[in-house]
């Protein structure tokens, strides 16, 4: 047979190999059935379940071969292998028959049955009959908080958890314990597992040991449940998930694969917070004699009609509403009345943020980008709170970093556990200058500690080392000086910046650090931390701040205020609130959660969340994604940005036809600005695509019918506002071009490892595309960026810095029921001289007084932190927005003084 | 700070060698079988509190150092008595007539094997082969190896080492 | 006859206390070699010595020092380590080796680490060697006052520094990687191979494991020179080697013989015979890992090449004799039971195989054993074969189990068809 140089024959048919792939990888990159629990294309191969036997010959004549695990194997030009052979197959056979002698028959009340790895790989292996009748070992199972649930006899231990949880993920709570047959994976003792991605555990383990909880306790069946591809609305990385639903009910998130965004991991705040949906939800109503009284949706919108007929009609943008949303809200006031409901600092960052990549060129970092980086620095702010699957990300950049023996003994990628072995004295080219401590110190990084204005004089320097191309002997002993040079011989460095301590011109630095590293020729990127979910697309759409809208003079009496999904009222100051107050004005908030604004406005009207409706968002990396409806009850919920047409075309601010569906809301506003052209392909009509998605499972059937007990037919779908996004009755299947795969399955491949039928190649993007669209070419002319002087504060007043937590820090994660059980408690977190000064110990109660408001929390103390610089936890949902970073007192009270 | 109140539950000398032998390692990890071994040679069995004490001096996770603590024979993460009889359970001294000797202790201590006698004096557990092959059946009362060891003399050894004799040399 | 390994050694049976020759070893050939003979030359006087190593594996010694890099290819820590961890049952010599020899031990280490270039030296010896330890500590003392030991030895710019380590018990621990990952305090489970321990092993820099009874050779090899070596083997052995007799014999023990000795000439010559009223019916040559020698196959010598093509492996050399009044059923299971219980629980057919092996033996043995249990233990040893494990420690455990299911079929059918043990 012919063999090209970069394949394999696998039963005399030539597959092709990626370099330094492993056999087991090409095989299934190839889409043959080979049977594997222990590799994990992201925690690579170490051969502990010898599932992945395969026959390997040593040429033509060799008739015999010899057995190999295909994961531990690396694949080399010309190799002869065999699945099919006997040899292998019973050896494949005789494995999982062991590894199941201990594992209980409970598939029918597993909650993984039909979704489960060792049922599809017990099916592929042939294997049937049980000839195991001993006892079979048991455990205990333990305690290990509201995300997971622990099945402990039904592990086959493949190693996976714990490899995922300690090696990966750098957890230190978790573990296997024991020897022999008694091997235990677990915590040392019963306990929430504490870190924010042990909700992978639930995807990564290839059976019923670690369950999602919440999951659990309303349970259906994967083939009983609808999927629809979403996005995590809670913050700005923008991870890719699988919505499932049945009758209308949210029942689990799970990742879903995007090989440039999130890879094969989430974060426990987008796992588990999603939830919030299925709590009670925000109802239309309107104030009469003072007070809200429920109403239909058509006697709210009358309301909402009246308001925007007011004189002045102001609007508050969002965050976290969509790109439609937004600019359709825009369109009806203006744009020099529409205003983002953030707080001015936050405005200052995202439009710092916008400019950057919108207007000076900078080429932003995906996640894959900072895997692959060869130097990271993280300046400003920790993203392991406020990009919880970014800083997974960098975490992994800890461990690919070869300086050491890694480079000396040329290991593949996938070699897990050789590589930890060579690395285990490696420093990674990782440099944290931050004013707080960050939970990725821990990770040997190079770490200072600095006021805004030592972060931002480091920046200038390291710009001013690169530029003049000479060592800066000053700089040398600092960190500054090292970051350049490890930056300086970097081929692929990247950037994270936030500006949440320090202030927005951080980022303008750090982005003229990007410029200066590209002008050397290398590929530099920059990712900036913003907080919530389309941040970056309500800043592109240039909204004015909320310290314009109080000075700004033409508003007159009883202005409209249409409010878009946000809690704007916490961004005001007393001062500001009461101006509004002032001015009587008229307030309608379009939401769908209650929050302090819906209880303060004049209408409330139920829009749809993000599942209920599609929309785009556009992450911090500049990429634009869609969020599909997801979820389908009887009475569909309008998205805000239909409700508002609706409201415009009535008060006659705009056409009643023109913008009827969102390819027309985007062609509008690709029009008037050319930078999203892209998101009117995702959504176009007329072509292929836009058929309606096959949402529902392939099994699902007459008998599991939502409505059985009316008609053993199913029900269609009810229509949605966009065929793409809507979903028909067909069944899931393999569809490799679809623009939308719903969910992946495939023959033999029940569980989430159906994916690989569908890569283009094993960890590569999904055949179908679907990995959203940058907004802005990568090649640019880059303009630098000119330096605002940094705000100066005098030295004796003590600074406070947001800590936005990975639980509860953003809008709507706290609404989830099991992350409010994980929320820690609200913390001042100071650093020792301070502590000593104020003479406040470990774990005693703090008032904090800053700018007008007055919080009380508990202290933390920490070694490593900036002169008069605190932390503290912000509260979102109870408190109003502390408009930090902002000067303060700290008074030490009493338990009593608490209550 | 909390991580503190873990090393309470030493002495300042235990921490102090501890952290000698910390030092003495290029990886601080290296350093906990040795801190075990310490710790447990001074308080007979390695409970939580010490678990979480030597974790904390090391710099790993109580996690991670009770998946070493429960990986090895040697490492007692439960009380056991004042001595600990590791009887060889191994090929030759089966050959040798190890299950009778066995029995004796059983009957002697009045336990099952992993058990410790009413007393706290006593507790019994195997051991693989001790490489004491050429006299078995051997075993191991703390520091002290007895080889061609009878189902006769088992009463009067134990005896021995209830009395704290044990220090002598071989029978 | 010549034992240069065993020349300090305690008579037989003699006071355990003493340790013998440690002040008065005087490390002759360390002090002639060190600073002055060059490295490549002793390395070939290794290699053309034969050296096999003794920990079971008969791998030739110089073959692995050859694939350790030279300093000028990996500097930084270098290790070299004498795994002496000895737990596989049936075997007691590096024990002898470690404390009637600890000083010619020493002296092998400082040698052996001298020509690899390795600065620093673990010696891992298991926990319950609590007098090897003593010793071993009084020992690295001694050399360490003799100028042996630290930095610019003798003048010669090398430095090597050697630690004793205690192990904490687990037979796993013995297989050298997993003995790297114990040392790291990481979970002894093995390591993948490639990478070779040559090329990535204590904390990824360059390490050689060596067993104690390899290194002893060593000062007497570069003494005496290969071709000296090479002559006190026999009948296509090379060298000494201790061989170790236990079970139903008349004088158990140790015995530094020419390699290839024969297995009739260790057990009848030295060993005694037989005791009086038991018959030999098989023996296992090298330790529990090893398939079982026949009792026609008596006259194979002991080499590793002979016992391999006999079916079975010199492994350890010390050699565990079934008797014709113990049950073979019975004493498979004990094996199975032991490695059952060993197993470090990382792969798959070992955690899971083992036991259900041990489990049917046991139920064999108790006479509840079924027609089908056979079959069943031989498509499980087919399961456990090298290869489909992560390490060698599972089809070492089948060496026994398969030749044992041949050997003594009919035992194994007569008690699943009496439903007794026939020995009880
Ligand atoms: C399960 C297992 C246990 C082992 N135990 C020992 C041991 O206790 N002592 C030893 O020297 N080698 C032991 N070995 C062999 C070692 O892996 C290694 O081959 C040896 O230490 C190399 O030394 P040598 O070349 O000098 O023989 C064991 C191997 C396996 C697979
Ligand atoms: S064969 Fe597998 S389970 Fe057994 S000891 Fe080796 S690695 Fe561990
Ligand atoms: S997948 Fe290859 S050994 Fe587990």
């Amino acid at each position: 047979m012919e063999v090209k140089k970069a394949q394999i024959v696998v039963d005399g048919v030539a597959i092709d190999i990626d370099r330094s792939n492993n056999v087991l990888a090409a095989c299934l990159s190839a889409r043959l059935d080979l049977p594997f629990f222990c590799w994990h294309p992201s925690l690579g191969s170490v051969g502990a379940c010898r599932q992945c036997a395969v026959t390997v010959y040593k040429d033509d004549q060799d008739k015999v071969g010899q057995i190999v695990m295909a994961c531990m194997t690396l694949a080399t030009p010309g190799m002869i292998i065999s699945l099919t052979d006997t040899k292998s197959h019973s050896v494949r056979q005789s494995v999982i028959e062991l590894a199941l002698t201990n594992h209980p028959h409970d598939c029918p009340v597993c909650e993984v049955g039909g979704d489960c790895h060792l049922q599809d790989m017990t099916v592929m292996t042939g294997h049937s009959v049980r000839h195991y009748d001993f006892r079979k070992r048991t455990h205990l199972n333990q305690e290990l908080g509201p995300f997971i649930k622990h099945e402990m006899n039904r592990c086959i231990s493949c190693y996976r958890c714990v490899r995922f949880y300690r090696d990966y993920a750098d957890g230190t709570d978790f573990g296997v314990f024991g020897a022999s047959r008694n091997v235990y994976f677990g915590r040392a003792r019963d306990g929430a597992l504490e870190s924010e991605f042990a909700g992978n555990l639930i995807e990564v383990c290839p059976t019923g040991v670690f369950v999602d909880k919440p999951y659990a306790q309303r349970f259906v069946r994967k083939w009983d449940m609808r999927a629809m591809p979403s996005v995590c609305p809670h913050c700005a990385v923008g991870c890719n998930v699988t919505i499932q639903e049945r009758e209308g009910e949210f029942r689990r998130a799970s990742n879903r694969f995007n090989a440039a965004v999130n890879g094969y991991f989430l974060c426990d705040r987008g796992r588990f917070g999603i939830g919030f949906v299925n709590e009670p939800k925000l109802a239309s109503s309107v104030r009469r004699d003072g007070l809200l009284v429920a109403t239909n949706d058509a006697e709210a919108r009358a309301h909402l009609v009246a308001i925007l007929k007011s004189e002045t009609v102001i609007g508050i943008g969002s965050p976290r509403a969509s790109l439609e949303s937004n600019f359709m809200l825009r369109t009806l006031v203006g744009p020099d009345r529409f205003y983002a409901g953030t707080s001015d600092h936050q405005w200052q960052i995202a439009a710092m943020a916008a400019k950057i990549i919108a207007e000076h060129g900078i080429p932003t970092a995906s996640i894959v980008d900072v895997e692959a980086a060869d130097c990271v620095l993280i300046i400003g702010d920790d993203p392991s709170d406020v990009a919880p699957r970014l800083a997974l990300a960098v975490r992994q950049v800890a461990k690919v970093s070869a300086s050491g023996t890694g480079a000396v003994v040329d290991l593949p990628d996938w070699h897990a556990d050789a590589r930890k072995t060579a690395q285990i004295f490696d420093k990674p080219s990782l440099f944290i200058a931050t004013p707080l401590p960050t939970r990725l110190d821990a990770l040997g990084a190079d770490v200072m500690r600095g006021t805004a204005e030592q972060l931002t004089d480091m920046c200038a320097q390291i710009e001013t080392v690169l530029i003049s191309n000479s060592e800066n002997d000053q700089a040398a002993e600092l960190l500054s000086g090292r970051a350049a040079s490890a930056l300086r011989s970097a081929h692929r460095p990247v950037i994270i910046v936030g500006g949440n301590s320090a202030g927005a011109n951080l980022l303008g630095l750090a982005a003229n650090i990007i410029i200066a590293l590209r002008n050397r020729g290398a590929d530099a990127r920059i990712i900036m931390l913003l907080p919530e979910v389309n941040s970056l697309g309500l800043a592109l759409l240039q909204p004015k701040s909320l310290n314009e809208l109080r000075s700004d003079p033409t508003i007159g009496r009883a202005p409209g205020y249409i409010v878009l999904e946000n809690d704007f009222l916490r961004y005001l100051s007393e001062g500001a609130l009461a101006d509004i107050r002032g001015q009587e004005a008229k307030i309608a908030v379009l939401d769908h959660v209650e929050t302090r604004t819906t209880q303060g406005a004049d209408v409330t009207i139920r829009c749809a969340n993000f599942i209920e409706a599609g929309g785009i968002v556009v992450s911090a990396e500049g990429r634009a994604q869609s969020w599909n409806q997801a979820i389908f009850s009887d009475e569909p919920v309008t998205p805000a940005w239909e409700i508002l047409h609706e409201g415009g075309a009535a008060a006659e601010l705009i056409a009643s036809s023109g913008l009827r569906n969102q390819e027309a809301v985007l062609n509008l506003l690709a029009e008037q600005s050319a930078i999203f052209g892209a998101c009117v392909g995702m959504v176009a009509t007329g072509n292929d695509q836009a058929q309606p998605t096959p949402s529902l499972p392939f099994r699902y059937s007459g008998r599991t019918a939502v409505k059985a007990h009316i008609d053993v037919r199913e029900a269609p779908p009810p229509p949605s506002s966009h065929p793409s996004w809507s979903a028909s009755m067909e069944g899931a299947r393999l569809h490799p071009d679809a623009n939308i795969v719903p969910q992946f399955w495939a023959p033999g491949w029940n569980s989430s490892h159906a994916l690989n039928q569908f890569q283009t190649s094993i960890g590569l993007s999904l055949r179908a595309g679907d990995e959203g669209v940058l907004l802005f070419p990568q090649d640019s002319e880059l303009v630098r960026i000119e330096r605002s002087p940094a705000r100066t504060v005098s030295n004796d007043a003590i600074m406070f810095c947001e800590i936005s937590p990975v639980f509860g820090g953003e809008a709507l994660s706290a609404r989830s029921a099991p992350i409010r059980e994980r929320m820690g408690e609200a913390v001042v977190v100071v650093g020792n001289v301070l502590a000593k000064s104020f003479s406040i110990h470990d774990g005693a109660w703090v008032r904090c007084d800053i700018g007008g408001v007055s919080v009380v929390r508990k202290v933390l103390i920490t070694q490593s932190i900036v002169e008069n610089y605190c932390g503290i936890t912000i509260n979102v949902s109870d408190e109003p927005d502390l408009l930090l970073p902002h000067t303060g007192m700290i008074t030490r009270i009493t338990d009593e003084g608490r209550a | 700070m909390s991580i503190d109140k873990n090393l309470l539950h030493l002495t300042e000398a235990e921490q102090r060698e501890i952290q000698e032998i910390v030092a003495s390692y290029p990886h601080p990890k290296a350093a906990s079988l040795d801190a075990l071994l310490l710790i447990q040679a001074k308080r007979r069995y390695i409970s939580d509190d010490m678990l979480a004490a030597i974790a904390t001096l090391i710099g790993i996770s109580v996690a991670e150092l009770d998946e070493l603590a429960t990986f090895y024979n040697l490492i007692y993460r439960k009380p056991v008595g004042q001595n600990v009889i590791l009887l060889c359970d191994s090929i030759s001294c089966w050959i040798m007539g190890r299950d009778a000797i066995e029995c004796a202790i059983k009957q002697q201590l009045q336990i099952e094997v992993g058990e410790t006698d009413r007393e706290g004096q006593f507790t019994l557990l195997p051991i693989v082969c001790l490489g004491h092959c050429d006299h078995a059946p051997a075993m191991l009362i703390n520091k002290q190896l007895y080889g061609d060891v009878t189902q006769d003399e088992v009463k009067s050894l134990l005896e021995r080492h209830k009395h704290g004799e044990t220090e002598c040399s071989t029978p | 006859m010549q034992h240069p390994l065993t020349m300090h050694c305690r008579p037989v049976l003699s006071d355990l206390s003493q340790p013998v020759g440690c002040d008065s070893y005087r490390f002759e050939v360390a002090r002639q070699i060190i600073g002055k003979v060059d490295r490549n030359y002793l390395l070939d006087v290794v290699e053309q010595s034969g050296l096999a190593g003794c920990g079971g594996g008969s791998f030739p010694t110089g073959r692995k020092w050859r694939l350790y890099p030279p300093q000028s290819e990996r500097p930084g820590p270098r290790y070299f380590i004498i795994n002496a961890d000895e737990m596989e049952p049936g075997t007691f010599k590096d024990r002898l080796l470690l404390e009637d020899e600890t000083s010619l031990l020493i002296e092998g280490i400082i040698l052996s680490a001298y020509i690899l270039d390795a600065n620093e030296c673990y010696v891992f010896v298991r926990g319950e060697y609590q007098l090897a330890i003593e010793r071993l500590m009084a020992g690295i003392e001694q050399a360490k006052m003799a100028g042996l030991l630290g930095t610019d030895i003798l003048g010669s710019k090398f430095c090597l520094d050697i630690h004793v380590h205690r192990g904490a018990g687990r037979y796993i621990c013995g297989e050298e990687t997993a003995l790297l990952n114990s040392l790291e305090g990481r979970r002894p489970v093995p390591r993948a191979k490639p990478p070779y321990p040559q090329v990535s092993g204590l904390w990824g820099a360059p390490t050689i494991v060596n067993n104690v009874e390899t290194v002893a050779n060593i000062p007497n090899i570069i003494k005496n020179g290969a071709q000296w070596y090479r002559s006190l083997g026999r009948n296509g052995g090379v060298g000494t080697k201790i061989f170790g007799v236990s079970g139903r014999v008349m004088r158990p023990g140790t015995y530094e013989l020419p390699m290839g000795t024969t297995m009739r000439e260790l057990i009848e010559d030295h060993a005694g015979g037989m005791r009086s009223g038991y018959r030999l019916r098989a023996v296992l040559p090298g330790g529990a890992s090893t398939a079982f020698l026949s009792a026609e196959q008596l006259d194979t010598p002991m080499t590793p090449a002979a016992m391999m093509k006999s079916g079975t492996r010199l492994g350890t050399g010390t050699a565990i004799i079934l008797d014709d009044q113990t049950c073979p059923v019975g004493f498979i299971a004990n094996l199975q039971r032991f490695f059952a219980r060993e197993s470090c629980g990382f792969c798959t057919p070992c955690r899971d195989g083992l036991p259900w092996v041990s489990q049917i033996l046991d139920r064999i043995e108790a006479g509840k054993g079924r027609a089908e249990d056979l079959d069943r233990l031989s498509d499980l040893q087919n399961t456990l074969a090298a290869g489909n494990t992560f390490c060698a420690l599972a089809p070492g455990a089948m060496a026994s189990l398969q030749s044992g299911l041949s050997l003594f079929r009919d035992d194994f059918v007569r008690h699943i068809e009496q439903g007794a043990c026939p020995w009880k």
